[in-house]
């Protein structure tokens, strides 16, 4: 959780923020990571095997809202990552996730996320004013939904997460490209062989 | 024709090229697990970063180690393989043909590293650079990176390695499988390449070793284990 004390017409407001996993529907973590230990559930939210992370840590810098932690050791490179993981025994289960299940005043709710947009747009509309329903559009939709009624950088939100430039850069064309060229050198390099050999055998013969 | 031996590449420059040789293809291999998602499952366990760092120290610290030993070589190599004149264009216009199994008389006389050997030599100077420079920040400096910044290291990193591989794959080849290097390999496990491989591969060298003996016979530990590198 995170908590963010801000003014607010001249008096001070508590904005308490649920600061885990946002499960994105564009997700980052799911993008870079190698082994695929982080990948979408088919019900939509970012699942995690923390037995095929290989500890790199690729998905702790291409998280567009700073949340997978890297525990480990920096000298030897063994490390694990940690994330929500939706509480995918429970979810599977027809069970609420456990942080759903144990917020006392009710502020989390869990279901279809239709269901839960139409929830979340009425107690927008209720609450009125600056008012939004975070997570409906960002990266595609999210899977947690915020109702927000204060401004984004109160909450600490970002306003236009995105995937970074440089990981759709590294993972859609630099990655193709290293194919592309290793493929051309080594059919190349066997193109060479088979020619320089038959016309080194025929200069030979012809000797 | 001689049937003497002439001495390449000395001993300690054999080590340093072994060494290092081991250090990169572990180094490639293990990195490769992170690169291809097909080979991923074996990096599952981490233990193939912590293998790619053993490796990355060995890579780091062989060419050091070799300098400290031999400075003078060493400054001597990284200059022989950046200077580059009117020869080297000759090499490259004559290469195509040579390397495709044509007329090796049309070839220029080289000396002892040819243009392609500098290239190479050039290419995994930069790429090694690039690596190191990279891979010190991944290392160490992953957590007060800005997530941006390390992309871009990331990126650099493969990037080395596509450029850096690629002419590593040519190299490999070139050194143990080209049907006309026929003692390449030989003479960086043993050191020595017969006369008429020196001549015929490495002409303006062989003149240069054994200008003065006459007969331009070279011997082992004459004057060719002063010049060869």
């Amino acid at each position: 959780m995170r908590f963010n004390e801000v003014e607010s017409d001249g008096d001070l407001a508590w904005l308490f923020t649920r600061r885990a996993c946002m499960h994105c529907t564009e997700a980052g973590c799911v993008k870079v990571c190698p082994t695929k230990a982080v990948f979408h559930h088919d019900l939509g939210f970012v699942a995690y095997d923390k037995d095929k992370c290989t500890g790199c840590g690729y998905c702790v810098e291409a998280c567009p809202f700073d949340v997978p932690r890297l525990d480990g050791s920096r000298l030897t490179g063994k490390a694990k990552m940690n994330k929500c993981i939706f509480c995918i025994d429970r979810v599977t289960s027809g069970l609420e996730p456990a942080c759903v299940k144990t917020c006392p005043p009710g502020a989390l709710d869990f279901g279809e996320r239709d269901a839960m947009v139409a929830k979340g747009q009425a107690r927008v509309a209720e609450l009125g004013g600056d008012a939004r329903l975070y997570g409906e559009e960002e990266l595609d939709g999210l899977h947690v939904l915020y109702v927000v009624n204060h401004s984004l950088k109160d909450h600490k939100l970002p306003v236009n997460p995105e995937v970074s430039p440089s990981v759709t850069l590294w993972q859609d064309i630099l990655q193709p490209v290293g194919y592309g060229v290793v493929g051309v050198v080594a059919g190349g390099l066997l193109l060479n062989y088979m020619v320089a050999r038959a016309r080194m055998v025929k200069a030979k013969e012809g000797k | 024709m001689t049937h003497h031996e002439l001495v390449k590449y000395s001993r300690g420059a054999r080590w340093f090229h072994w060494t290092i040789t081991i250090a990169a293809l572990v180094l490639a291999v293990t990195g490769l697990f992170l690169y291809v998602p097909a080979f991923s499952s074996i990096a599952e366990g981490g233990i193939t970063r912590v293998i790619h760092r053993v490796a990355a120290v060995i890579f780091v610290a062989a060419p050091l180690l070799f300098f400290l030993a031999k400075p003078g070589r060493s400054l001597h190599f990284v200059k022989e393989i950046f200077t580059w004149g009117k020869d080297d264009l000759a090499w490259l216009k004559a290469a195509p043909d040579y390397y495709f199994g044509g007329d090796e008389k049309k070839m220029p006389p080289q000396g002892d590293m040819n243009t392609g050997q500098k290239l190479w030599a050039v290419v995994a100077f930069f790429s090694a650079l690039g690596f190191v420079f990279t891979g010190i920040f991944m290392w160490f400096l992953k957590d007060t990176l800005p997530a941006e910044v390390f992309d871009w290291m990331v990126i650099v990193h493969d990037l080395c390695f596509i450029v850096g591989g690629a002419m590593l794959l040519v190299h490999l080849y070139l050194g143990a499988i080209h049907p006309r290097m026929t003692e390449s390999l030989k003479s960086m496990i043993k050191g020595k390449v017969s006369a008429e491989y020196a001549q015929s591969h490495h002409g303006k060298w062989y003149k240069e070793i054994t200008a003065g003996e006459g007969d331009a016979k070279g011997t082992p530990g004459g004057q060719g284990e002063k010049q060869a590198h």
